[in-house]
Parts: C-alpha cells; structure tokens; sequence
C-alpha cells in the first residue's frame, strides 16, 4: 500500500489560505510531518490505518490549526507585491517631484504640499496595512516613511531660504542617496522573501517583476536625467540639471511627469477602497447585491477621479485670458502700443497683450498713461536717453532684450538694469508670460517675494516674449524657458535657457516694481546672460543703451561674444559697469536727479580712465 | 510527568528559537528534539508548532528554505540574526521569570515547614 495522502485533513487545514502557492507550501509542509510521523508509527509496528490515523492525532485539534494557519497566512504574497509596487510608485513619484520643485519656474510650495502630504500619509499607511506581516519589507518602509517626514519638515526651509542653486543640488544630492538606499532595501526584502519560496512560480514571477521594475525606474532616471543634459562632468551642476530638467518640463513630456506624479493619488484611492472592502467583510456584508453596489460605488469612484485627473490634466499651463481684463480705451490702448512698439515688438504680439498687461508697461514709459499730454504716437524719447527715472520713488525699472537669430547674431539692447545692495530689504513681484507665434498664454504669477537682509527674494516681474518667424514651432506647443536666479550676490543675475531651439526673435523685458527704498549701500550695474545648447554658433552682441538716470553708457562699448558649435556650450557673459558707493537717493526733482546723474558721469569718466 | 499546556504556552516559541539556534532544523524534527531534550516532560501538541513557525518567520526571527528529501519537499528553519537576539532577550526574561518563581516557590515552602 502507497503512503497515505491526509489528502481530507490536508484540505480542511489550507482551505482558507488564500494565496495558492502559500497554500501549497503549508499542505506540502505539512505533509511531510505528517509521513514522517506515519513512517515512524510504522516502523514501531503500528499497521497503516493505525500509523495514519495516530499521525492525525498526533497534530492536535484541526479546528484549532485550522484558524491559526488562516489568520497567519491571511495577508498574501500578493499583498507584498503590491507593497513593492506602492514603494517603487513611490519612488517614482518622489522622483518627479523632485525635478519638478528644482527646476520648473511655476512650481512653488502650494502646489505640491498636497503631493507631500500624500507622501506622508501613504507609508504609515502601508505600515498599517501590512503591519506584522512581513519584516523584511518595514526596513525599506520606515526608510520612506522618514524621508517624507524629513522632507515635510525641511520644506518651509527648502523654499524660503536656500537660494536656488544651492537647492537643487542638496535636495538631489540627498535625495538620491536616500533613494537609492531604500531601493536596495526594498530588493533586499524581496529577495529574502523570495529565497523562502524555493521553487515558487510565483515566487520567481514577483522577483521578475521587481526586477523588471526597477529597471524601468532606472529607465527613467536616465531619461530625465541625462537625456538632454550634458553629458559631461558637470551634469550635476546646477546647471546642467537645469538644462535637461528645462528640457523634460518644457515639453509636451510633461504628461509622464503628471501620470507619475499621480501615483499617490490613485494609490490612496486604493485603500480607501481597500479598507471599505475589509470593513464589508468583516461586516459580513457579502451579499451578491451588496458586492455588486460595492463594485458599483468603485467604478463609479474611479470614472469621477478619471475625470477630475482628466480636466486638470487638460488645463492648459495657464488660464485663458481676454485681451480687454482692464478697462483701457482702445485709444489709450493704441498709444501704449504704438510706444512699446519702438521696443521692438511686432503688431501681432502687441495685439495679444492685455490691457492689463499695457497699463504696467505703460507705467514704466516714458509717457504715463495717465499723463493726456503725452503723445504716445510720438514718443519724445523712445531710446529713455532723457527717461526721468526717480530712484528714490522707485516703482518700476526695465530692461530690453531683443534677440535676433537672423544673421546669427543676437542682439541684446539693455535699458535699465537694477540691481541692489545687499541687506536691502526691498519686495518685487515676478510674472512671466509666453507668446508663441500663435498661442498665448496668460501671464502667470508664480510668486510674490519679500526678502529683508542678505538674501535676494527670487523674484522679480518678468514678462518673457517668445516668437518665432517661422513654422517650426507647432501650435499648441508654446515656447516654455525658464527664469531662475542662479547666485545670491549684490548682483542680480538670472540664467534664461531657452528650450526652443529653433525660434528666431526672442523678446525679453523686464520689470521690477519695487517698494521706495534708499539705497545706502553699494550700487552697482550689472548684466549676466547663460545662453546654453544653441545648436548653431553665433555670437552674442550686447548692444547697451545710454543709462537713463546717469545719462551715459555704463558700459561704455558694444561687446560681442563668439560661441562654440558644441551644442552642450554654456556661455556665460557678465558684464559690470562699476559701483556707485554711499550714494543716497533722497526725495528729488528730475532735475536733482539728472544733476546728479552728472555727478556719477564724473565719476564714470574717472573710472573709465 | 507530563506538564500543564497552559503552563508551557508561554514557553513554546523560546523553546523553538532555543533548538532551531543549534542547528536547521524541519518542522518534526523541532517536535522531536524538544521532547529529547525534556526527556519527555514538554510534548508539544504538533498542531501548535506550525503557526508557532509561521509566526516566527513572519517577523523575521526564521528564515525558512525547502530541500528535496526521499522525494518529497521538506521546509527547514534557520534562525535569524534578528531571532538570535530576541532569543537572548526572551531567554534572559525566562531566567528572571524561572528565579522568581523559583524564589516564591522556595518562600511559601519554608512558610510551610
């Protein structure tokens, strides 16, 4: 007679054992006790049906094993793969957060404080659901879990005190150290978990698809990381990171940033649901109906989050805007525009400009909007050489840039660039808007700053043109370039990178609006530009304007700068007139300030001697 | 003599740990070698030694692998670096807990005498 299969008893112990190859595993186990005490019992002298039957005995009250097998084998090896996902999803998430804070002009700390705290909340979460269940998986957890908490607590830090260079660089320094540490964590735990379920399909299976997963993940490191970037030593610099992340943002790519950036979404979706479920069960609500309402309520949950994702997902960078949102007469309109066209700007740009947009301009101009006497069709001085610019009544500065691809040649007009002393505390708004050559996009916000002391609020009012003559930029792809303040220094100096490539006239103007302040301190002039990644060489010429205040050049000269063909150049120009010292503006006249203007023209000649 | 479940309930699983720490060991062979080693005092009902098992691998006290043995699967446990601690420390709270009761034990004896 063969040896006996316990097969009834077998069956009744692993019923409820919910994962099968759990399952197999146990009734394997215990089988194999079970004929080992049967081959015992045998060779003692027992007959087979009394072997069989005493090997049964012998293992105790079945009711008993029967419960305590089900409750400890009730988290599945399912369930530990969804754990390795939720982590790895995590992971991702975190990722993309993390290019989106360090380089995207429009992210800012309200944006994605529901990101962070839905990246609070999902580890204690996932330690709550599969809590107890498998110790090789809580390392890698606890591991998140403190990150995110560190993270939430280090944020107010991050984004109001650390300039910008400086946090780029921590937070992917750090964070990829960490990263990587819980990925191998996590890789650690999976395979411990797989080294006890030897000859395992399933077993294998998760170990593949963890595999695989990583893999993906380190697809898309690289693809964001480097992709675009320079691929040279300095890529972690702040700006080679800039300018492959400007790359990744810039573009229409920005959806698989979006997808991952989900993740915690649909994954606090999932235990919502999941818990319900649970609840349902333990209520021993599993009626047909009852499921069916259930399921119900799930598909009906997730077509409305679809939806939400959706619409959100379909707004464009910026809200729609209408050219008349300030009350401006469109002969009042007509004259802003007739001035701001000596700057440069096409009529079909002007045309898309509102109002709104033109009363600010047309505060910085010559001729106040307010002012009925102005002739804005004849601008008395549309190069400012006589602008009657009042520091100490300081509301707005500007400076010009127009840029011109056409002879390889761009040229940067400068009008008026500020910037100020240090430990001056001063408040600047910054906009941005883009045009492309034919769509716009509403002037964006992206933040009101305040510094007192050293450090300079990163901030300004931005209004960025972008167009181009040709067809090479597509509709519905606006141009995207990103304004950052790279140093912290008594000068004022951004970066602009330019991600279109191929665009041809490049409109920049600024505006700061600034409080009245008094400036006791140094007071200095300077001009910094990074071009980077032009795909043809050209030279850069700065063609500067007299100075409207000093009624001079600062600068004294037109420069122009010969760029590399290497597409990966980064070209950096400053250029800095001189330093005005323990000049105070006080309360003056136009005429005081031209006299004093000829003051600081002495000065210059003697500098410049 | 055989002792009181109730009595040995809390003792199982230092037990377990105890034998498994010497060497790896399979499911009737932890059974066997605890009834050797108490000559006969500790029977553990063989029903109660698998979630005890299970239990202890789940936290990470065990590691468990499979072996091919007379042509049947065979699952042997080996203790962790994590379970050699927890053995030291249920171990040692065994001690003080066997001394105490020992302690009380001797005191209600000479009470008696």
């Amino acid at each position: 007679m063969d040896a006996p299969e316990f097969r009834d008893l077998l069956d009744y112990l692993c019923c409820d054992i919910k994962s099968p190859q759990e399952r197999e595993d146990v009734r394997a186990e215990l089988y194999d006790h079970l004929l080992s005490r049967y081959e015992i019992d045998r060779a003692t002298g027992m007959t087979e049906e009394e072997a069989e039957a005493d090997a049964e005995r012998a293992l105790g009250d079945r009711e008993l094993l029967h419960k305590s097998l089900t409750k400890l084998h009730r988290k599945t090896a399912s369930d530990r793969l969804r754990t390795a996902f939720i982590l790895l999803g995590l992971s991702a998430s975190c990722f993309c957060f993390v290019l989106s804070v360090c380089m995207d002009a429009r992210s800012g700390f309200f944006q994605h404080i529901w990101f962070w705290i839905a990246m609070l909340a999902l580890p204690f979460l996932c330690q709550l659901r599969w809590w107890g269940t498998d110790a090789r998986l809580q390392p890698a957890l606890w591991l998140r879990g403190g990150m995110c908490f560190a993270g939430v607590c280090a944020l107010p830090f991050i984004f109001y005190v650390m300039p910008d260079a400086e946090r780029t660089t921590l937070l992917l320094t750090v964070y990829l150290c960490l990263e990587t540490l819980q990925l191998l964590l996590l890789l650690l735990g999976l395979c411990r978990i797989v080294r006890s379920y030897e000859q395992s399909r399933s077993a294998r299976r998760m170990l593949l698809l963890s595999c695989g997963l990583l893999i993906l993940y380190a697809i898309l490191f690289w693809y964001f990381f480097l992709r675009g970037g320079q691929l040279s030593a300095d890529t972690f610099s702040a700006e080679g990171i800039g300018t492959s992340v400007a790359d990744m943002t810039s573009r229409n790519r920005n959806y698989v940033y979006r997808l991952l950036a989900s993740y915690p979404v649909w994954i606090s979706l999932y235990f919502c649901y999941n818990t319900l479920k649970w609840n349902a069960v333990r209520l021993e609500f599993h009626k047909p109906s009852l499921r069916l309402f259930a399921a119900m309520l799930g598909v009906l949950a997730a077509a409305i989050f679809v939806s939400t994702a959706w619409y959100i997902n379909r707004q464009p960078e910026t809200a729609a805007y209408a050219v008349d949102d300030a009350a401006l007469s469109q002969e009042e309109r007509g004259r802003i525009c007739a001035v701001l066209k000596t700057y440069g700007l096409p009529d079909d740009v002007l045309a898309q400009l509102p109002n709104s947009e033109l009363q600010q301009y047309a505060s910085a101009l010559p001729c106040k909007e307010s002012d009925a006497s102005c002739d804005y069709l004849n601008p008395p001085d549309p190069l400012l050489k006589n602008y009657p610019l009042i520091y100490n009544d300081l509301k707005f500065h500007e400076y010009a840039i127009l840029l011109s691809e056409t002879e390889t040649t761009f040229t940067v007009r400068l009008l008026c660039h500020i910037s100020y002393a240090e430990n001056e505390p001063h408040a600047y708004r910054r906009r941005m808007s883009l045009i492309s050559y034919d769509s716009h996009l509403q002037p964006t916000d992206i933040g009101t700053a305040q510094a007192d002391g050293p450090r300079k609020a990163d901030a300004g009012r931005f209004l960025l043109l972008l167009y181009e003559n040709g067809d090479q930029v597509r509709s519905g792809q606006p141009l995207h370039t990103q304004a950052r303040k790279i140093r912290d220094t008594t000068h004022s100096v951004f970066s602009f990178e330019y991600a279109e490539r191929n665009c041809t006239d490049v409109f920049y103007a600024q505006t700061f609006a600034a409080e009245p302040y008094v400036c006791n301190e140094e007071y200095t002039y300077g001009l910094s530009y990074v071009c980077t990644r032009f795909t043809q060489p050209f030279s850069l010429q700065f063609d500067t304007l007299d100075d409207p205040a000093f009624g001079i050049n600062p600068f004294q000269k037109e420069t122009t700068y010969v760029v590399g063909q290497s597409s990966a150049t980064t070209f950096g120009a400053q250029m800095q007139a001189r330093e005005y010292t323990h000049h105070t503006y006080l309360p003056l006249q136009a005429e005081q300030m031209i006299a004093a203007g000829a003051t600081a023209d002495g000065g210059a000649e003697e500098e410049g001697q | 003599m055989r002792i009181n479940k109730e009595l040995s309930k809390g003792s199982n699983a230092l037990m377990v740990l105890s034998v498994i720490a010497r060497q790896d060991m399979y499911g009737y062979q932890i059974v066997k070698t605890i009834e050797n080693a108490s000559e006969d005092v500790f029977v553990l009902n063989e029903g109660t030694l698998y979630p005890i098992l299970h239990a202890l691998e789940q936290n990470g006290l065990l590691d468990a692998y499979w072996c091919e043995v007379d042509g049947r699967r065979r699952k042997y446990y080996r203790i962790t670096e994590k379970g050699r601690k927890e053995l030291a420390r249920r171990r040692a709270e065994w001690d003080v807990f066997s001394g105490a009761v020992a302690k009380v034990l001797g005191s209600a004896e000479l009470a008696q005498g």
